[in-house]
């Protein structure tokens, strides 16, 4: 069985770090790779065309290029519309969940603050049937908030 | 007595009329008839005069000086004016009779007018029964004694001082008011002002020479005057009206602030600007204060939101960091602590967790004046669901019973509602006797308020009241309003938990949304407490 890929961007080292640690404790059988912000994210992809992530988890406060314009980014390009997002960020302000919903995220995840709960909501998205809930996504539909 | 103009008219008449031969004794008859007549012709005329005439002769004592006058005639008119009769006074001494005529003045210059023949003017003033009667007089010298005139001037000296009241007053009044006004000329350039033109522009009294539009324009402050004289040359030939603000250097070299209001007014073949000048300089040193003021409060302001953006991004950041950090030590070592490092571990993990709600608190106590949230049609009973659903785990927990009315449709934000509700009922489940299951109800009425029900602070109108009330430990009632401030805490927070600001909160959402709350309790008896929310408007 081929592994999940995923891919995290978030220039917070120490969240990558939890990220991937958490992961690992979730689902062995996935494979992550690490960006640390929406320029490289975007360069990343477009190598990657043949060989795309299944999960993106998109961090918004970045330098470079901050999540938000990555995001829009990433939905201008048609080979990329349908690619599955999930937004990680500490900003759980209701302007910021809303605007990425409207640029095209598919699900809104607040970082937590403890290690459990992490685990659970990366539980909560990866054992998700995406190719059963991207038909949902498509009807702009299915907003997930965890 | 002045009679002798009289006799010369009837006699031309007699010479015309009659003729000139005749037996002397019809003559005289006639003669004496006639006078009669011109007698009576006479008095009728002075009588009906607008004056009053008397005729006076001097009486002297044995050193041949004047020591009073006999009032030998005085005409009807005296009886109108001084309500004196007539014939109580011919024959009388003039001094003996009217003491007055020492005091204003009179018996001077009647006696001057005897020695010398002069015609004198002069006006006195008598008291009749207590009232004041001004008089226009003239003494005139006829034959051995004199003809004294006399004019009521009482109403024109009252206007005249009616007038220097006004003056007065107005003099006063602009004083009082820091004005002055001016009325400006504009065919021959003169300017008339009032006094206090000259008290604004640091003189005593106003200047010797009729002042000229530029003697007055030169204490106009040099940046200003350009301007100044631009529209006084403007508005000369549109005739709008003059309403302008500029700086003023007085004699004394103070700056002042003075504000002109003028219209221009049609006269004959001419116009005139008449308007008011104004010291303002208080006011206009008030407004620069409070302009000051407000910039220090916008400052203060954007300073806070700056805080808010700290608190809400950089100060929740770390901390979720050691809060992260945390849960993985915990989970790592706890096996490998000992009892008392896991204590500590513990008492951390509940720190953080404390200061991280009361971040957010913070937040949302700082964020509920936030025009971005518009209120919307919301119904409560679904909100109370939302937040039951949310209570949930506690409820079960302490197997608490929740009973409410129907609840109406307001007009609010909803998320905040929600955070009312579920402030309120979260307390009501936290401060609880131990081994007491929980009980709340919330009621809803409306009610009016108007002149005969009124409610403190509540504007009239209809508005939903929502009691909440509970079975808890209650507070001592002197706290009802006391447990609404901003970090009000009355118990101990190893007693219950909180953070200070959930009531604040409240308080904050329900004034948001233009009602009330207020709390009442009776210790131990449980707590209510109630919410006014303005009725949907129809």
């Amino acid at each position: 069985m081929n592994k999940m890929k995923i891919l995290l961007v978030d220039d917070d080292e120490d969240d990558r770090e939890f990220f991937a640690d958490a992961l690992v404790g979730v689902d062995l059988n996935t494979q992550l790779q690490q960006l640390d912000n929406g320029k490289s994210c975007l360069d990343y992809l477009r190598q990657q065309m043949e060989n795309l992530p299944n999960l993106i988890f998109l961090d918004l406060n970045m330098p470079i290029m901050n999540g938000f314009e990555c995001l829009a980014e990433i939905r201008k390009n048609p080979l990329l519309k349908d690619l599955p997002i999930a937004i990680y960020s500490t900003s759980s302000s209701d302007k910021d969940i809303e605007r990425t919903f409207l640029s095209g995220a598919n699900i809104y995840i607040k970082k937590p603050s403890s290690f459990e709960d992490l685990k659970k909501s990366l539980t909560q998205v990866i054992k998700m049937n995406w190719a059963y809930h991207m038909d949902d996504f498509k009807k702009e539909n299915f907003l997930l908030r965890i | 007595m002045g009679l002798g103009l009289r006799r010369d008219f009837v006699g031309k008449k007699k010479n015309q009329n009659y003729p000139a031969i005749m037996p002397e004794r019809i003559a005289l008859r006639n003669r004496i008839s006639e006078l009669e007549v011109t007698k009576m012709f006479n008095e009728k005329l002075l009588d009906s005069s607008n004056n009053v005439i008397a005729y006076l002769e001097p009486l002297y004592n044995e050193k041949d000086q004047i020591e009073d006058f006999v009032v030998k005639y005085v005409n009807k008119r005296i009886e109108e004016i001084a309500e004196l009769q007539v014939k109580d006074m011919i024959g009388m001494r003039w001094l003996e009779y009217d003491p007055q005529n020492v005091k204003n003045g009179a018996f001077e210059n009647a006696k001057k007018c005897l020695a010398t023949g002069q015609t004198i003017d002069y006006t006195p003033k008598y008291e009749f029964d207590g009232r004041e009667v001004w008089f226009s007089a003239r003494f005139v010298k006829l034959e051995d004694g004199i003809v004294h005139f006399l004019k009521d001037i009482s109403k024109e000296k009252q206007y005249e001082r009616q007038l220097e009241i006004q003056n007065k007053l107005l003099l006063e009044a602009e004083h009082v008011a820091s004005t002055g006004s001016f009325r400006w000329d504009l065919k021959n350039g003169t300017l008339n002002l009032s006094e206090n033109v000259y008290k604004l522009l640091g003189y005593e009294e106003p200047f010797a020479t009729n002042p000229t539009l530029d003697s007055i324009l030169r204490f106009v402050h040099e940046k200003d005057i350009v301007w100044v004289r631009d529209i006084l040359s403007k508005t000369k030939d549109t005739k709008e009206r003059v309403d302008i603000t500029f700086k003023v250097v007085t004699r004394t070299n103070e700056l002042k602030y003075i504000n002109t209001i003028g219209e221009y007014y049609p006269s004959k073949n001419n116009w005139h600007l008449v308007g008011v000048f104004k010291d303002v300089t208080k006011q206009i040193e008030h407004q620069a204060i409070l302009q000051a003021k407000n910039a220090e409060l916008k400052k203060i302001n954007s300073d806070l939101e700056a805080f808010n953006r700290i608190a809400s991004h950089d100060l929740q950041e770390p901390l979720r960091k050691i809060q992260m950090f945390i849960s993985r030590l915990h989970e790592e070592e706890k096996n490998r602590l000992g009892l008392k490092s896991q204590n500590y571990l513990d008492k951390i993990i509940s720190s953080t967790e404390r200061m991280r709600n009361l971040i957010s608190n913070l937040l949302s106590y700082s964020k509920i004046e936030d025009l971005e949230d518009r209120p919307t049609k919301i119904d409560l009973n679904e909100i109370l669901n939302d937040v039951l659903e949310d209570l949930g785990e506690r409820i079960c927990e302490t197997n608490a019973s929740i009973k409410a009315d129907k609840l109406p449709e307001i007009n609010g934000v909803q998320f905040q509602m929600e955070q009312l509700f579920s402030n309120l009922i979260g307390n009501s489940l936290k401060y609880m006797a131990a081994e007491t299951v929980p009980v709340v109800a919330i009621k809803h009425s409306s009610i009016t308020v108007d002149a005969l029900n009124q409610i403190p602070k509540l504007t009239a109108g209809t508005y939903h009241k929502l009691e909440f009330i509970d079975n808890g430990i209650g507070f001592d009632d002197q706290y009802g309003e006391k447990i609404f401030e901003i970090f009000q805490r009355l118990h101990g927070k190893n007693e219950y938990s909180g953070t200070g600001l959930g009531l604040a909160i409240c308080k904050k959402i329900v004034e948001a949304h233009n009602g009330i709350i207020t709390a009442t309790s009776k210790n131990t008896e449980g707590a209510v407490f109630t919410v006014y929310l303005p009725s949907l408007s129809k």
